[in-house]
């Protein structure tokens, strides 16, 4: 059905161009096709039956002709959930924004969050033409480095107010993932994962409940792992007769259309052509009235990076924990880390551990509060070990709560570092190295507490506006900026620099008298020992794959788009790191 | 002890002492009353003198402390001291709030023994702001034990370096924390019994009793042999054999000695001896149900009716209410029979067959408690009452008692709420007027007109009813109808308004503790715990059909209008058919708080202009804008100067005559 609708595509010329020449030429001089002579048995061969049959495709034509017409139609007159689901995010933060003028950190944290769904927004704009372009075959995936609990954060963060709205039970749990920086289209794998879980979100009824789980299922050294994401839920659920259409485009079940629930009939179309074409597979169980449960299974390379993932030696942490699996999960994650936790699952045991351990002079290495404390609040245990402890003990909490929010109280208690759940072995293992690294004064690992001062980059822009606003951003980070105003100038200053005096390198690509591309390739051959390995970023305002491929061609390590974007930019210091 | 401390301690004692409503035999109402408004005015004084002395000369205190130490420590110390009397805290808060700032600095100078002390010390002082919360159940509750017990914890875990310990002063108070672990609520109660255990285990090993051979430990075990009989919970299913073993064990060593002596001398057992050895009997499976109701039975019928001691209360609230609770237990067909091995239990049978029995304790208990006089020191066992009282046709409605519990208990509370209770029909009464429709829906049931609820004058005049002549509601107001042009329904709603309001802040009952506390402004943490009282209000009232209709009113009296800012999150406004009403007495309460003056009566002159003004000004967010409206009509304004000049001394008339209801 498909490549019939895709005889329509305007793009393609049409219908009609292809009756036409299917039919000959307008002026009807003569027969100009051959074919034609035969179909209208002009020649006096087999000419009813053909004719016959030619009236029967054009028929089908027809229908076809008509039925695509009118779900363009319901298309038009439907507006895209998926379009709403970041829309209402942006205006529910806006309006918390407002709210909330005077607090600071509020103000930056709906900000970041606005940043986040404008962003998945822009790429959702993008769905009718992702999939007139994965109908016409132009669709591309691309793979570069990403961090999987990053992508992962971003999807809750866009999901989870929808699902607060209808008071949904939405739980996501992490099961044994082993590699979480990855290669692939980030952009995409969120664009799935937010239209899934979207959709149970649309299709459960208020109150209802739904679980995301992420695993790897498959990996080793032969084969690149494969990361396995279920969303189920109990909501209407679908008949088998739709199960059989569900991931064709404009297809809506009828129970959702009567019920009033907003869609376009695209997102899950995108979502299987998406999938398949990053080498996936997407899969759907079903029953109506008992709930779906959607499993899209998608291998991902891991990136090269070599890291001793040990950085502890059998330090002890004390856990705070009352839920078992989440005790469970915490400790495999400490142990791979180097790490030896100690479980307790009520207040007063941790009080009394660390009391002991104290007067022993054998204290943990810190502290980690769960979500269940069996009874207790989470700040109040803090503020106890914070007064037993002193200032040094650091004292992280484990919790899905908003952090922004609490921020001021926990840090008052006591508590200096947070590490949100879902919760990533990364970032548990980042968290604690970090306050421990700090002697436990370091702020909460949330973005935009970062500081990098000390850090010098060299950009490479010829726009006097954009090299404006690249350095205001990052000198917010501590990062002191010089800049060349063209290729040739950024490899002068590179030259004339002592060995490591730059730390990193932006490097526009379209630039006058030299592009970022030619720089590029010179400063890896000048003779000089920070010449190969010295960082160098390419910026650029479309990311497509084949500049992607020409940046790295030239020596390039990363690739970001334009306008610059500051925690893309912590991410590649981060793996400098 | 510094000059300040004792002048605090002076003033906390005359406050208290002034501020009780006190006895009027051979008094004349007027005498009575003149009296007690000149007590509360002082009161007030004294109270402004007790917040100097802690804004300045407490504070000044407390910096020094940490600066100097020496006599500051001393003085403190001897301070939080004084303000425990006789196992009785006459400033638990202030109690707590001294022994955090002696805490703070024993831990800057490392000093192990202070620190294990002054853990124990805040330890019991914030349990005991707990104490007093009998029967409810709230996360907030939960959290609060956890702070005391994590205090203990601390102290208890210094046993383990016992030998150590220098100070034997010191390793008392480490056991006596270790056992104090077990204070409080928990979801499991197999695990109280389990710490209590192991706290017996310990007191019973020679070797800390050799490390310590100065110490009570005789004491200590009893005390920790009353914890664990505590404990004890006859339809709990979390106890292991070896749980109810212990308790036995327990109450063996508690009740044995006074159980041979009863048998000896054939005397009346003491209740509240024999009563937890009866019910641990039956926990272990030593009697049946039949049996020990028995002995309940025997127990209540011999108890003295005019014995108002301690144990006389025992036997006349706790146990008949016990009783009946039992009863309604065996009743609950979720409480299946697997539990219990007693081949006669009957379940709903027993219930039926004792039904009037179970009247007649209830309303002997409601009678006992009505001829209690006015004294706080009767709070336990009269929280314990309204929590524990179970209404069952034919006995007093549960509306009545609150209000005989609330006049005796907390006069203090009555009078308020009357005076807010007039407020609100005022209120209601003027906006009827105007917009009757905002009233639809309202469920005004049968409960208007249990009991003869007080027909005043000025209603029954508003409400066009002549007097002497009864009046008959509907079940509720059906949307649409014009209020106004039913006269009958415009009186059920106004005495549907004026029950709700006196029962708004029954609530308060269980904070009484918090609420009484006249002679500072409460901490943070009270504020916190008070704000429970519109659940705890709700709970009370939802559970007995006759006030279920009113619950709404004292959960959502401090929630604003518009939903952005009040207490509890658990109220919805939208969702609550009786909104409009909340909405009048959430107004009256502000009104009747702004215009206090000492507790006891109410500013004159421009405050009630201020009063309104300000509430003008909260109109669409704090109060619903069509109160606010009719709140600045001249009637209703003199016709609210004249409640505040004259609510007091009417409710107080009503004190005075002990007559609580209608």
């Amino acid at each position: 059905m498909a490549e019939d609708r895709k005889r329509f595509n305007v793009s393609d010329g049409g219908y009609g161009n292809k009756y036409e020449d299917e039919r000959g030429p307008k002026n009807g001089d003569g027969c100009g096709h051959k074919d034609a002579d035969k179909r209208v048995g002009m020649d006096g061969s087999g000419g009813v039956a053909r004719l016959l049959e030619e009236n029967r495709k054009l028929r089908e034509e027809l229908e076809d002709a008509q039925s695509a017409s009118k779900a363009k139609d319901v298309f038009l007159s439907n507006m895209s959930h998926d379009i709403r689901t970041p829309m209402n995010a942006i205006m529910g933060m806006t309006t918390i924004a407002l709210s909330h003028i005077d607090e600071k950190n509020r103000v930056l944290d709906c900000l970041g969050k606005i940043q986040t769904a404008s962003s998945h927004l822009m790429s959702l704009i993008n769905d009718v033409l992702d999939m007139s372009h994965i109908e016409s075959g132009k669709m591309t995936i691309h793979k570069e480095p990403f961090s999987l609990p990053d992508v992962f954060h971003d999807v809750v963060v866009i999901v989870r107010p929808q699902a607060e709205q209808k008071k949904q039970a939405l739980k996501f749990e992490i099961e044994d993932i082993r590699e979480e920086e990855l290669v692939g289209d980030a952009l995409r794998i969120r664009q799935v994962l937010v239209n899934i879980i979207g959709n149970a979100v649309k299709y459960t009824q208020e109150g209802g409940s739904i679980r995301v789980v992420l695993r790897q299922v498959l990996g080793g050294e032969q084969k690149a792992p494969v990361f396995e994401f279920v969303c189920q839920d109990n909501g209407m659920g679908m008949s088998e007769e739709f199960l059989t259409r569900v991931f064709l485009p404009f297809e809506r079940a009828g129970n959702t259309t009567q019920s009033k629930i907003e869609g376009t009939g695209l997102g899950l179309a995108i979502c299987h052509r998406l999938v398949v074409q990053m080498g996936g597979e997407i899969r759907v169980e079903s029953r109506l009235g008992e709930g779906s449960c959607f499993t899209v299974a998608i291998p991902l390379e891991v990136q090269d990076i070599h890291e001793n993932q040990k950085f502890f030696s059998g330090e002890t942490v004390l856990v705070v924990e009352n839920d078992a699996g989440q005790v469970e999960k915490i400790c495999g994650y400490l142990r791979d880390g180097g790490l030896r936790p100690q479980v307790v699952g009520k207040s007063v045991d941790a009080v009394t551990f660390l009391t002991e351990t104290l007067y022993e002079g054998n204290a943990p290495h810190a502290v980690l509060l769960g979500e269940d404390l069996d009874g207790a609040y989470a700040l109040d245990v803090a503020a106890c070990l914070r007064q037993i402890a002193g200032k040094g003990l650091p004292i992280l909490l484990v919790s899905e709560a908003d952090w922004p929010q609490m921020e001021y109280r926990a840090v008052r208690a006591g508590i200096n570092g947070f590490v949100p759940c879902p919760l990533f072995r990364s970032r548990l293992i980042s968290a604690i190295r970090g306050l421990a690294a700090d002697g436990g004064k370091g702020s909460a690992d949330c973005p935009g507490g970062a500081d990098y001062g000390g850090k010098r980059f060299l950009l490479a822009e010829d726009n006097l506006l954009n090299q404006e606003i690249a350095i205001e951003l990052l000198s917010d980070m501590g990062i002191a900026i010089e800049a060349a105003d063209n290729g040739e100038e950024a490899v002068r200053m590179f030259a004339e620099s002592k060995p490591g005096y730059y730390d990193l390198i932006l490097m526009d690509i379209q630039m006058p008298v030299m592009d970022g591309y030619e720089a590029t390739r010179r400063i890896r051959a000048l003779d000089r020992e920070d010449a190969a390995d010295i960082c160098i970023v390419a910026m650029t305002a479309n990311v497509f794959a084949e500049d992607v491929r020409r940046s790295r061609k030239a020596g390039m390590d990363f690739h970001l788009a334009k306008p610059i974007d500051v925690k893309k930019i912590e991410e590649v210091l981060q793996k400098l790191a | 002890m510094q000059s300040y401390q004792k002048e605090y301690i002076e003033n906390l004692r005359s406050i208290a002492e002034r501020t009780t409503f006190g006895a009027t035999e051979g008094l004349s109402f007027a005498s009575w009353y003149q009296a007690l408004r000149e007590n509360w005015a002082y009161a007030a004084k004294l109270r402004v003198r007790s917040m100097e002395l802690l804004r300045t000369e407490f504070r000044q205190s407390v910096d020094n402390l940490f600066a100097e130490g020496g006599e500051e420590l001393t003085g403190l110390e001897e301070f939080a001291a004084a303000l425990v009397c006789k196992g009785d805290y006459l400033d638990s808060g202030l109690y707590c709030t001294i022994h955090q700032a002696l805490l703070s600095f024993y831990r800057t100078r490392k000093m192990q023994d202070g620190i294990i002390r002054e853990l124990y010390f805040k330890g019991m002082g914030l349990y005991s702001q707990t104490r007093m919360l009998l029967g409810v159940e709230h996360p907030v509750l939960d959290a609060y034990d956890q702070r005391f017990r994590m205090c203990f914890a601390e102290a208890g875990a210094y046993r383990k370096f016992f030998d150590e310990i220098e100070s034997e002063e010191t390793k008392g108070y480490i056991i006596r924390a270790m056992a104090n672990v077990s204070l409080g609520r928990f979801k499991n109660k197999s695990e109280k019994i389990g710490i209590v255990r192991h706290t017996i285990q310990v007191l019973g090993d020679d070797w800390y009793k050799n490390l310590a051979p100065g110490l009570p430990w005789e004491r200590f075990l009893y005390l920790t042999h009353q914890q664990m009989v505590s404990g004890r919970s006859l339809f709990c299913t979390d106890f292991s054999p070896q749980d109810l073993a212990d308790l036995m064990e327990s109450s063996h060593v508690l009740y044995d000695e006074q159980i041979e002596s009863m048998k000896r001398d054939g005397g009346t057992p003491n209740p509240r001896f024999y009563w937890p050895y009866c019910e641990m009997e039956y926990m272990c499976g030593l009697t049946a149900i039949q049996e020990m109701l028995g002995k309940m039975e025997m127990l209540i019928e011999q108890a003295n009716e005019d014995d108002q001691s301690v144990d006389g209360m025992y036997a006349q609230i706790t146990l008949p209410m016990s009783y009946c609770n039992i009863l309604e237990e065996f009743a609950n067909e979720n409480f299946t029979e697997r539990n219990f091995t007693d081949q006669h239990f009957v379940g709903r049978d027993l219930i039926w067959k004792k039904r009037e029995y179970l009247q007649r304790l209830n309303e002997r208990a409601f009678w006992y408690v009505s001829g209690l006089p006015a004294d706080q020191g009767h709070a336990f066992y009269l929280n314990q009452f309204i929590s524990s009282y179970i209404e069952l046709d034919g006995c007093p409605p549960y509306d009545e008692v609150l209000l005989t519990v609330l006049g005796k208990c907390t006069p203090d509370i009555y009078v308020r709420s009357w005076v807010v209770a007039k407020v609100a029909v005022a209120i209601c009464g003027a906006v009827i007027e105007e917009e009757p429709q905002i009233f639809d829906g309202v469920p005004i049931g049968a409960g208007a007109w249990a009991g003869g609820v007080p027909a005043w004058e000025s209603v029954r005049g508003e409400a066009g009813v002549p007097a002497g002549e009864s009046v008959r509601g509907e079940a509720f107001v059906p949307a649409g109808e014009d209020v106004r042009g039913t006269k009958q329904m415009r009186a059920a709603l106004l005495r549907f308004v004026q029950k709700g309001a006196m029962l708004h802040d029954v609530g308060l009952l269980h904070f009484y503790h918090i609420h009484s506390i006249r002679n500072r402004e409460l901490f943070q943490e009270e504020q916190e715990l008070l704000r429970l009282h519109t659940y705890v209000g709700w709970e009370m009232l939802e559970k007995r059909k006759s006030t279920r209709e009113y619950a709404d009113l004292a959960l959502g009296h401090h929630v604003w209008y518009n939903g952005a800012k009040g207490y509890p999150d658990e109220y919805r406004r939208t969702e609550s058919p009786c909104r409009c009403v909340v909405d009048v007495i959430t107004l009256a309460s502000f009104l009747t708080r702004k215009m206090d003056s000492d507790g006891l009566s109410y500013r004159t002159g421009g405050a009630l202009d201020e009063a309104v003004a300000e509430a003008v000004g909260e109109e669409g967010r704090r109060f619903y804008p069509p109160l606010t409206v009719s709140l600045q009509g001249r009637k209703l304004q003199e016709n609210l100067r004249e409640i505040f000049q004259n609510g007091v001394g009417e409710a107080c008339r009503r004190l005075y005559d002990g007559t609580y209801y209608d």
